[in-house]
């Protein structure tokens, strides 16, 4: 990976994060940790889901309020409803999920393929109608048929989507059944890839590593790893991985790691596990043998 | 596979309970668990008694480039010994290591060789580091990444080139500083290695692959149903017990809280099908599943918390206990217990 590429980080601590059960973010905190994030070079934070109601939209006016260099992102599904949330609260970066496995679409929403498509495109282009820029997610996409996930590319690159999101919903996957995947995803999907590990098996930072490799160019990532059920991959993992054993660039300060994760610790009402990779203290103390 | 635990040599360094030593290695016996490790100077600041037959057999000791430390080993009742040293790369093994190495061989120990720095080492290097040793009666030889130098895809293309290379049999012992250890270790155990350092939830100094997750990724990704894995929480939360660490409730496999769902669509989703949004049934681990109501719930999680209790909820009072959960959850900045759920809702019907 020493080819000089530049991945970008998505990070979705407000997000993904503060679905993890029991974890509330005031609107003050979520400006707190936005700029903590900001000021750490992030470049894209996925900041809240709008159509969830008047407290979340409150806390999404106010992080797109702050001078942040970062591009503030709103997650929606893709309902109508969920855009005109969304742009209600100003938002004009908006990232758009549809699922993409048969599982899901048949047994979470009873629709079809045909339906998703119709769907993701009418969103995005409600999303565009009031000048907004839109990234495409992919459910359940290490579920899904891979023809599938590249038909939802193929609609999303012609409609103008920035990237689209390689989603490991249940943290299925594993190293070389990902690297075994990208190659043959890198070559043939028109839009740069972001990838979105979950943690169930302990693998997700490993499994979205082996995923830049193989030429993915951005990685979702919350601080700790906090998230659904077992979580998500860890920013400083992710980021301090890239740095040092893959020799690779994000632009990224790793000396705000440690106060961005008390910051979010102190938000969540948890703490900081001993054995945390880079953040905790079996690390901290010793240095590297 | 046969695990080598790493968790107890951890709960000493951190200073676990003396009384609590027989039950660690009791409950690691439950996990089946193949080879105990434990730093032979921590074994003896403990004062236990010397080593029976099972625990000869079950554990291995653990010490430096020394003479002494082997025969302080051998005195406490050890007949299974962990060499480690750190040569360095492309240099013959000092003489402290090779007499360390005769001393045991004329204990007629049982001896493993662990180059803690091994990913510093060319594969060349490593071969030839061999041909200093496989007189002196090495039968394992431990590939450490002490410094976590390793990531999945050169774990296994390393491992896979040194079995092919080396007369014994082959250890894998990685560390966790990026968070890699487990897959590094899977990646160990797909280039055929069969014997791997684990910890329960990744415990130890600079971290190790986590016991639980490398158990479950065996029978859930690498297809082996043979493993038992109902207990599994339970046995991992004692075992932490045991050594006097607390166990996160989203630690992958074995938390308490990781079949927890709060956000509308994951719960409406697990209703409907809990494959969609759990990798493996909570039952699998001995843990099960809660709906938490708070910021993220939708109606159907609302609806579905009464219906636990037969209470068939409208819409409507869905939707206008829905706002109210929301509300509360955002001032108290948690999720909304059950007591509280039930006084909204009574305030709403009653009113």
């Amino acid at each position: 990976m020493k080819d000089g590429r530049k991945f970008k980080i998505v990070d979705t601590t407000l997000r993904d994060g503060e679905q993890s059960p029991g974890i509330v973010f005031s609107a003050a905190d979520k400006l707190t940790i936005a700029m903590a994030l900001d000021q750490a070079g992030i470049g894209f934070i996925e900041a809240g889901v709008p159509i969830m109601g008047e407290e979340e939209q409150e806390a999404m006016k106010l992080i797109l309020s702050a001078p942040l260099q970062a591009k503030v992102i709103a997650w929606n599904r893709a309902f109508k409803k969920d855009i005109l949330a969304s742009v209600a609260c100003g938002c004009s970066f908006m990232h758009i999920s549809v699922p993409v496995s048969d599982l899901h679409i048949q047994q979470k929403i009873n629709k079809s393929r045909e339906w998703v498509i119709i769907q993701l495109q009418e969103s995005i282009a409600l999303a565009q109608s009031f000048g907004c820029t839109v990234t495409v997610g992919a459910e359940d996409a290490s579920r899904a048929d891979m023809e599938f996930f590249l038909q939802v590319a193929d609609v999303a690159a012609k409609m103008g989507a920035l990237h689209i999101r390689y989603a490991d919903t249940v943290g299925c996957l594993t190293p070389v059944v990902v690297a075994d995947i990208f190659q043959k995803l890198i070559p043939r999907c028109p839009l740069p890839i972001e990838v979105h590990m979950h943690n169930d098996f302990g693998l997700a930072s490993a499994n979205t590593l082996v995923a830049l490799e193989a030429g993915a160019t951005l990685a979702s990532t919350t601080v700790s790893g906090i998230g659904e059920r077992a979580g998500n991959a860890g920013l400083e993992e992710v980021v301090t991985a890239l740095h040092n054993l893959y020799g690779a660039d994000t632009g990224i300060d790793v000396g705000n790691f440690k106060s961005l994760n008390e910051l979010v610790m102190q938000a969540s009402s948890r703490s900081i596990f001993p054995y945390r990779p880079v953040i905790g203290s079996a690390f901290l103390e010793n240095g590297l043998r | 596979m046969i695990w080598v635990d790493q968790t107890l040599t951890e709960g000493m360094r951190i200073g676990m309970d003396r009384e609590n030593v027989d039950w660690l290695l009791e409950l690691l016996g439950n996990l089946q668990v193949g080879v105990i490790d434990v730093d032979v100077n921590a074994w003896q600041k403990y004062s236990l008694p010397p080593l029976n037959m099972l625990r000869q057999s079950q554990m291995r000791g653990k010490v430096s480039e020394s003479v002494e430390e082997v025969e302080c080993a051998y005195q406490l009742g050890f007949r299974n010994i962990m060499i480690t040293c750190r040569p360095n790369p492309g240099e013959a093994l000092s003489n402290q290591v090779t007499a360390t190495l005769l001393a045991a061989q004329k204990l007629q120990l049982n001896i493993a060789l662990c180059i803690e720095n091994t990913s510093n080492f060319s594969i060349e290097e490593i071969e030839g580091l061999w041909r200093d040793v496989s007189i002196m009666g090495v039968t394992t030889f431990i590939y450490s990444d002490g410094s976590s130098l390793l990531n999945p895809l050169s774990t296994f293309k390393r491992l896979t080139a040194v079995a092919q290379r080396i007369p014994t049999a082959l250890e894998f012992h990685g560390h966790n500083a990026y968070g890699l250890a487990t897959a590094n270790a899977m990646g160990a155990m797909l280039a055929g290695v069969e014997r791997i350092a684990t910890a329960v939830a990744g415990v130890g100094e600079q971290g190790h692959a986590a016991m639980e997750e490398m158990i479950m990724i065996q029978k859930r990704l690498l297809g082996d149903k043979t493993v038992a894995t109902e207990n599994l929480s339970r046995s991992c939360y004692q075992i932490l017990s045991a050594i006097g660490v607390e166990l996160p409730g989203t630690k992958a496999i074995i938390g308490q809280d990781i079949f927890a769902h709060e956000s509308g669509i994951h719960v409406d989703g697990v209703l409907k099908n809990p494959q969609l949004y759990e990798a493996f049934p909570p039952e699998e681990v001995g843990l099960s599943r809660k709906l938490v109501i708070g910021k993220h719930s939708g109606t159907a999680s609302i609806q579905a918390k009464f219906q636990e209790q037969n209470i068939v909820l409208s819409a409507n009072d869905a939707q206008y206990l829905l706002k109210q959960v929301r509300k509360l959850a955002v001032l108290q900045k948690k999720a909304v217990d059950d007591a509280v759920l039930w006084k909204l809702y009574q305030d709403r019907v009653v009113s």
